[in-house]
């Protein structure tokens, strides 16, 4: 028992930040990325982690989390009706943070997935084709459609960003 | 300004390099050999610090305890609860009355009876795990 509680911290420790900043992007609700992401690590614990590499670990990990923000978003969508937002002030940041929103529901859903995990969650190219279930190349296709979209989309938060300088993250 | 201009292979070939995904060191180097390519390149990673816009979320691991957020051990320990009550429950189905509230404890909120199974009540009260709290009868909260 003492050995699997303490894998499973490991697991947590390793994916627990990533999949929260997933989840957020993908649900752009932090109180329901917060439950998700602990949904996500009680289902860990429930199942059998599979005899794989860590690749493949975190690759099944984000599967999960993946498959639960896609039921969460099909029963918000049935329970609810959303809220239009275009007239309400919002501060210069919240107006970003909505300017990004819009922008990634814009993107085919599949193209979205792929791109939020790569970009929220880290994921690889071969993590992402094995929690998406498709092939290195589809995953390198819809980044390219996903990026080539949000760069039209995003385009004045992007000039602005390159005015303060840009990194590699 | 307008999105650089590159073709599917250039932007490939910048976009794994911007992913650290191995690519072919002289396929990089046409690709970042035009301003077109370059300009790409800065676009990715402007992209990426757009989307990665701190305001829109804080990484659980940094934020300050607080009482409903469950640090990493707590939900470990939660889970270790749920594999062996689970494995418990499975086996005691047919004794009544099952107890059910180190379940609850982990979901935080009363599970409902299933349907199929006649004997074990609904738990009526919810116990949520959180650090430094003397669980002891008699203990205090």
């Amino acid at each position: 028992m003492t050995h699997l509680v303490a894998d499973l911290e490991l697991l947590i420790a390793d994916h627990q930040a990533g999949v929260f900043r997933y989840l957020c992007r993908f649900l752009g609700q932090r109180e329901a990325a917060r439950d998700l992401t602990q949904e996500v690590f009680l289902r860990v614990a429930r199942a059998n982690v599979p005899d794989t590499t860590a690749d493949g670990r975190r690759a099944w990990i984000f599967r999960i989390a993946r498959n639960l923000a896609l039921n969460h978003v099909r029963d918000e969508r049935r329970s609810r009706h959303s809220v239009a937002l275009a007239d309400v002030h919002r501060p210069a940041t919240q107006e970003l943070t909505v300017a990004i929103e819009q922008a990634l529901a814009s993107l085919a859903e599949l193209d979205r997935d792929v791109f939020l995990l790569r970009e929220s969650g880290g994921l690889s190219y071969a993590e992402i084709a094995a929690a998406c279930e498709m092939t290195d190349d589809a995953v390198r296709a819809r980044l390219r459609r996903a990026r080539q979209q949000l760069r039209e989309r995003l385009e004045r938060p992007i000039v602005d960003q390159r005015a303060r300088g840009v990194r590699l993250l | 300004m307008e999105p650089a201009n590159v073709d599917m292979h250039t932007s490939d070939v910048i976009a794994a390099f911007v992913d650290r995904e191995r690519v072919d060191p002289i396929a990089l180097k046409q690709a970042l050999s035009t301003d077109d390519g370059r300009d790409h390149l800065i676009e990715l990673l402007a992209l990426r610090e757009v989307i990665a816009e701190p305001a829109a979320f804080v990484p659980v691991a940094s934020t300050a305890a607080h009482a409903k957020r469950w640090p990493a051990r707590v939900v470990t320990a939660a889970a270790a609860v749920v594999v062996a009550v689970a494995g418990y429950q499975a086996g005691a189905l047919s004794v009544a009355p099952a107890p059910t509230t180190s379940a609850s404890v982990v979901a935080g909120s009363a599970p409902e009876a299933p349907a199929n199974v006649a004997t074990a009540p609904a738990p009526t009260s919810v116990i949520y795990l959180e650090p430094g709290v003397d669980w002891h009868q008699g203990g205090a909260n």
